[in-house]
């Protein structure tokens, strides 16, 4: 009687232990980008089947722009970037978009509607496999890195305000 | 007896979180909300009328909210 009794204890136990192990390794292993910190380097493929690495970019100031046709502020967002890019893109500014769009249908459909088209790489990953990397917390997530590859500025969602403090974040990392 | 009652609550105690880690709970991540940020999911299609709705409730009740969050499903609203 004892000795199931200790079973019952230990395993018991044990299941609680599992438990709180398994609930720490989620936390560990929960993707995470912080400021300040490299940028991970991922490598993707444009509509065009052109392949794009950040590794490439290094001495360029880096807009990563995670967006998808379904989202409404990345709509509002992505002809302001591509001004912009027309802008700085002479002084080692370059936007890498990243379409997160299941179906490369909607995403090339989007980009035909534009006014202007985008000179930078639209990479398209429906398997959302870059946007994990960075630990999106909304859409569109705007990331800046510098020109030794460090993230320095995120944004999350897009408004009027976003675009001063974007156009103000390119020149600071660019004159550095 | 009281023996009987302490295996229960063990066995329970190791049950429950066993069987806790089998729902296999996932989060949808950001990227992944386009089917939720369809227009099909949202429930008042017209939304002058929603409000006009609303606030009629919100007189007759004499109480508000608690009618859905203002997002456009991408987390950023």
């Amino acid at each position: 009687m004892k000795r199931n009794l200790l079973i019952l204890s230990a395993l018991a136990l044990s299941a609680l232990a599992l438990s709180a192990l398994a609930l720490l390794c989620a936390i560990a292993f929960a993707g995470s980008n912080p400021m300040n910190t490299a940028a991970p380097t991922f490598s993707g493929k444009t509509a065009q089947g052109q392949i794009i690495n950040l590794a490439d970019y290094k001495g360029k100031v880096v807009l990563l722009d995670f967006w998808a046709s379904w989202c409404g502020p990345c709509r509002e967002e992505f002809p302001f970037l591509v001004k912009l890019h027309e802008k700085a893109k002479r002084g080692n500014f370059s936007v890498i978009a990243i379409n997160v769009d299941t179906e490369i249908e909607k995403m090339k459909e989007f980009l035909s509607k534009l006014e202007v088209q985008p000179s930078f790489p639209v990479i398209s990953d429906a398997q959302g496999k870059i946007p994990a990397m960075f630990d999106l917390k909304g859409m569109p997530t705007t990331i800046l890195i510098d020109k030794k590859g460090v993230v320095r500025y995120r944004h999350t969602g897009f408004t009027e305000v976003e675009k001063e403090k974007l156009v103000e974040e390119v020149k600071s990392l660019l004159v550095e | 007896m009281q023996d009987g009652r302490l295996r229960k609550t063990l066995l329970l105690l190791g049950v429950l979180p066993l069987a806790a880690s089998f729902t296999n709970c996932a989060t949808v991540q950001p990227w992944q909300r386009g089917e939720l940020a369809d227009p099909i999911m949202i429930f008042n299609e017209n939304p002058i009328e929603a409000g006009i709705n609303e606030h009629y409730l919100d007189y007759r009740e004499g109480s508000t909210g608690a009618t859905g969050a203002q997002s456009g499903g991408c987390g950023c609203g």
